[in-house]
């Protein structure tokens, strides 16, 4: 990738490798991730439950816990790599330039604290606010992310609140500094539908505003339509896609993208069944030779079970991890002959 | 607000306790087969009928039961808990005589158990597995497991009879004259009269009676406070508290201490409650004239109105204890306060 292109990357991961060591053995939980992401842009990262969507969002933070976990790879912010920075230097950047929305509401709040004291933590750490400042920008992020009563709930603690209200406790805390970087776990899945519009259109307003970069995880195909400029689609701990938003909607590459699409219920069609795709995620500690979607691939031919396609560029912006691409591009059948 | 009001509720059960804790003490005692008249009066006085009516009349064990109890009762919210027929004195009198000197020991090895406990267990958290938590780990096993008679007379060996390091047994040396009496807590009452010497001196004779009594509690504290540490560290929300930017001593100090302190404070109590029980074999150890050695030898010479009193006034203290570990709850977390 040339210098100009590294310029213009607010984040770039590339070969994220992580992996656990368990007592059953090591577990690969993030194989050879590159993604990269512009200012104000939003990525999407889909995929099945177990596919290493948290745990890449986690490296970036560092918040992967050492041991077990172990992370390799470079991950450029801002043209420096977080990886090689010191604690004290990655301190200065977590929940001010890159903050994080949990995907755990009921959890990830301390029982023993207010809201209000928690969501102002960063704001008087990283912004110098006074106590005061820091009480009356919390109101605000409290009114904007929708809830209530805001001056009381300042000073409720979270058991006294419901999961969607934690849920948006956490989305104000994060966006309390105007991250550059937001990264989003499934910052919706608690909360109903009017409010999980309502918080979408603040991050939306947070990205045009400030010119933040958004990467959204989520299960939600709706929400990566409404909210995504890109999509990077995970299985098994890989990228096996990643694609701009239209382009991948119109021509889904990798067979795995193709059967998540069909899994959307559409109400134009006559029957609205939903579309799953057969069999199971293999296990890490299993993982078949060659592509790992190949026990549930239906385009699979002897070579995907093999060999392991890389990442293959079909274009300036389209990446799939596919042997069918690769034989496009007349990769795979110099392979072929070989294996 | 919460606390004031969960206070205010805890008193009212407190009041109800000590009534409950005074009938069953009294009602056990007199189902011991012992004659009062007899325990009480003097030969000459039990021939003399006027004499024997006169105290059946005082002490209502003329009428049935439940009247005595309400009698007994009666003169205790006066005070009177009648004569301890070993030391012919009121056994009120008595009680504030040796209480004192008790509840100075008591007090002084809960604060050495609490402190060193608490800051042993994180330390020993923090550097986990390092030579300093081994060394740590030894010593709480050896708190816990070694009987405190055993750990008294190895220690007045040590460091009185052959080190000559510490002082010998008693509250002061024998050379110097109590302070003034104010609180009867020599230590205060020292500080008080402006006594310097005297407070250091009575210090030192706090110390090892105080490290004896308090060390099962010390061993117990440190060895929950390190597990209880550790296992807030691994939560969610200490993640979060990371996602901040925080750095790890606040990590630690705004966010786990409280939380890991919760189940430290059960603990308390519990130690609390040994150490009352150590209370008579210390203080006969060490010649401490506290409220032990007076139990032990009211037991001894089957002194029932002393051997009562001791027993309410043991109660009072556990009821007091478990009043103050509640509270300790409340105010460590919210989750009690507002329940
Ligand atoms: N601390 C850890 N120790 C061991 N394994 C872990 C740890 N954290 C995550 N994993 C494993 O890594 C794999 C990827 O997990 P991850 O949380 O990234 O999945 P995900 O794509 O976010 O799934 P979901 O949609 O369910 O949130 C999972 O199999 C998970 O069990
Ligand atoms: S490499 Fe083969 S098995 Fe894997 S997704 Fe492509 S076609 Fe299917
Ligand atoms: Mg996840």
């Amino acid at each position: 990738m040339s210098d100009d292109l590294l310029d213009k990357d607010l984040l770039r991961i590339s070969n994220l490798n992580v992996q656990f060591r368990t007592s059953e053995g090591v577990f690969k939980a993030v194989r050879d991730v590159s993604i990269s992401i512009r200012s104000g842009e939003t990525l999407g990262i889909v995929g099945e439950s177990g596919s290493g969507k948290s745990v890449t969002a986690l490296s970036i933070m560092n918040l992967i816990p050492n041991p077990p976990g172990e992370i390799k790879g470079d991950i450029f912010f801002n043209g420096q790599n977080l990886r090689e920075m010191s604690l004290e230097e990655v301190r200065k950047v977590r929940g001010n330039e890159i903050s994080m929305i949990f995907q755990e509401p009921m959890t990830s709040l301390n029982p023993i604290h207010t809201c209000g004291k928690q969501i102002m933590e960063p704001l008087l750490l990283h912004k110098g606010f006074t106590k005061h400042e820091a009480k009356a920008r919390t109101i605000e992020l409290l009114k904007m992310v929708g809830i209530p009563l805001p001056e009381q709930r300042f000073k409720e603690y979270p058991h006294q609140l419901s999961g969607g209200m934690r849920q948006r406790i956490m989305i104000a805390m994060a966006l309390a500094c105007r991250p550059k970087l937001l990264l989003a776990d499934e910052p919706t899945t608690a909360l109903d539908v009017t409010i999980q519009a309502q918080i979408l259109e603040l991050m939306k307003n947070l990205r045009n505003e400030i010119d933040s970069a958004i990467i959204m995880i989520t299960h939600d195909l709706g929400i990566i339509t409404e909210m995504c400029h890109s999509v990077a689609v995970m299985y098994a701990g890989q990228v096996v896609e990643s694609s701009p938003l239209k382009e991948l909607i119109r021509e889904p590459l990798h067979p795995y993208t193709e059967g998540l699409l069909r899994s959307i219920p559409t109400i134009t069609k006559e029957k609205q069944r939903l579309y799953t795709i057969d069999g199971t995620v293999p296990s890490p500690f299993n993982m078949p030779p060659g592509c790992s979607f190949q026990p549930r691939c239906k385009y699979s031919n002897a070579i995907c079970s093999e060999q392991t396609p890389d990442l293959i560029h079909v274009s300036e912006e389209r990446a799939v991890r596919c042997w069918r691409h690769a034989e496009n591009i007349g990769i795979g059948n110099r392979s072929v002959l070989h294996g | 607000m919460g606390l004031l009001k969960y206070t205010a509720r805890r008193l009212v059960f407190l009041a109800f306790l000590v009534i409950g804790v005074s009938l069953v003490v009294f009602v056990i005692s007199h189902s011991v087969p012992s004659d009062p008249v007899l325990a009480n009066l003097s030969q000459r006085n039990i021939d003399n009928q006027e004499m024997v009516d006169s105290f059946k009349a005082k002490w209502g064990l003329d009428k049935p039961m439940y009247t005595q109890y309400f009698i007994y009762v009666g003169n205790l919210v006066k005070g009177d808990m009648g004569t301890s027929i070993r030391t012919q004195r009121p056994v009120m009198d008595d009680l504030k005589k040796y209480f004192p000197a008790t509840i100075e020991l008591a007090i002084f090895s809960i604060i050495i158990a609490v402190f060193f406990g608490m800051l042993f267990g994180i330390i020993s958290a923090i550097k986990r597995n390092s030579a300093i938590d081994q060394i740590i780990r030894g010593i709480s096993v050896v708190g816990v497991s070694v009987p405190s008679f055993w750990l008294g007379l190895m220690f007045l060996l040590l460091f009185y009879v052959n080190l000559g390091i510490a002082p010998g047994p008693g509250r002061i040396s024998p050379y110097l004259a109590p302070p003034v009496a104010v609180t009867n807590l020599y230590v205060i009452d020292a500080l008080l009269a402006g006594d310097w010497s005297l407070a250091v001196d009575a210090l030192q004779h706090l110390l090892l009676p105080g490290l004896v009594l308090g060390s099962f509690t010390m061993g117990l504290i440190t060895r929950t406070t390190r597990s209880s540490l550790l296992e807030v560290m691994s939560l969610d929300f200490i993640r979060t508290a990371r996602a901040k930017g925080l750095t790890e001593k606040m990590i630690i100090m705004r966010h786990a201490l409280g939380n890991a302190l919760i189940p430290v404070v059960t603990v308390i109590g519990i130690g609390f409650g040994n150490l009352l029980g150590g209370m008579v074999l210390v203080e006969t150890i060490f010649a401490w004239p506290g409220i032990g050695q007076y139990a032990y030898k009211a037991a001894g010479n089957l002194d029932f109105p002393a051997i009562i009193g001791v027993s309410i006034l043991i109660s009072i203290n556990y009821v007091v204890i478990n009043l103050i570990v509640d509270l300790l709850y409340g105010i460590l977390d919210p989750r009690v306060r507002y329940n």
